[in-house]
């Protein structure tokens, strides 16, 4: 008798059943500078997601060791790849900075999450 | 308490909303309604869509209260989740004004089933996709199957009308049906690339509920077509009061899939 494949058949009767809004929250995919990275100092941070962003309300913030935000112009989606974010940095001192980011998908749902990387 | 607000406040508002939009749809599917019948689905609607466009806002935003008039703007004009609201917003302006005219009634009901798909996954697909037009399609099927139930359990016809009425909501259940697996089907094909089995405990078991429901839902309907249908006709009073009660009872379980759908749709599955 052949064997019956069970986990793809539940999967399918997940996936027939399941309302698609579920997968769309944004998750990063990518991120320059990467968590935990030690790098020279860099012009930007740079996040890709696993989904499209709202520019409204996405937003990536850096702050130093210390708490307080670094200066430069605020985050903006690139309009030409909706899934990626950048923030623009001053020159930065070497030291460990926090990044806090917020992503909106398209379809409403919100994600939020921090990680740090250090300046050589 | 906090918490409670957080997972099911939104959901509630979405699926009050959907039995709206499925109670509009029944009107008109199963024929002319008597005004205060379409009174309750529109003001159901407008209700149901300021609550959920409230929630919706201060789970986007993270407002606190008085920051959210500035907040609730933002979203409604500068987001792709805000434009489908106004969308919904506009087609419950024409329900107001509609009256007792069927085809303005008609192009309000799509405008708002097709305002609740673009806010889903196939908000990424835009507005003009094949992914927005299949799930335009299931959500209507939805409508058609859970709102020909409520209409019918609140509004039970008269014993001479109960015959015509219970073949029109078989009929009409069977195509719904048709419809929402077939579409089904397409949207697994889109999305294969995914794996459901992966899924959080949380999420699973929201969905294994919501997926045993619609098939105890199918099972109550199979056994009023099949088992006391035919002996309506021939004026069993006890097989029209089993009847109803069955068409109550599956109504009930339809609520409780809308509120599980909405559910599933903020809960993230990994």
């Amino acid at each position: 008798m052949p064997r019956v494949p069970l986990r793809q058949l539940f999967g399918a009767i997940l996936l027939l059943i399941a309302h698609q809004t579920v997968w769309a929250h944004a998750h990063p995919a990518t991120m320059v500078p990467a968590a935990n990275a030690a790098v020279a100092a860099p012009h930007e941070v740079q996040m890709r997601f696993t989904e499209q962003l709202e520019p409204a309300l996405s937003s990536i913030e850096v702050s130093d060791a210390q708490g307080k935000k670094v200066a430069g112009s605020p985050s903006a989606v690139d309009s030409a790849a909706p899934d990626t974010m950048r923030r623009p940095l001053p020159t930065l001192a070497t030291g460990r900075y926090t990044v806090k980011w917020v992503a909106v998908a398209k379809d409403g749902h919100r994600t939020h999450g921090s990680y740090t990387f250090n300046v050589q | 308490m906090t918490e409670l607000i957080d997972n099911w406040g939104q959901p509630a508002f979405a699926a009050l909303l959907d039995a709206g939009i499925a109670l509009l749809a029944a009107g008109l599917l199963l024929g002319p309604t008597a005004p205060q019948r379409r009174a309750a689905p529109t003001a159901l609607i407008g209700g149901a869509l300021l609550g959920y466009v409230a929630l919706a806002t201060i789970n986007m935003t993270d407002t606190a209260l008085s920051a959210f008039p500035a907040a609730l703007g933002q979203v409604l004009w500068h987001t792709h989740f805000g434009r489908t609201q106004l969308l919904a917003f506009a087609a419950w302006g024409m329900l107001c004004l509609a009256g007792n005219r069927r085809s303005i009634r008609w192009v309000a009901v799509l405008t708002l089933i097709v305002a609740r798909a673009a806010t889903g996954h196939a908000a990424d697909a835009g507005w003009v996709s094949p992914a927005l037009l299949v799930q335009t399609l299931h959500l209507s099927g939805m409508a058609a199957w859970a709102g020909t139930v409520f209409s019918a359990s609140l509004h039970p016809p008269r014993r001479d009308q109960a015959t015509a009425l219970g073949q029109r909501l078989s009929s009409l259940a069977g195509w719904s049906l048709g419809l929402i697996v077939l579409t089904g089907v397409w949207n697994l094909t889109r999305i294969t690339h995914d794996a459901p089995w992966q899924a959080n405990a949380d999420y699973t078991g929201w969905l294994l509920a919501k997926g045993g429901l619609i098939g105890l839902a199918v099972t109550l309907g199979a056994l009023n077509r099949w088992r006391y249908l035919p002996h309506i006709a021939r004026l069993d009073g006890r097989a029209h009061r089993r009847f109803w009660q069955i068409l109550r009872l599956e109504g009930l379980l339809l609520t409780v899939v809308l509120l599980l759908a909405a559910r599933l749709a903020v809960t993230m599955p990994g």
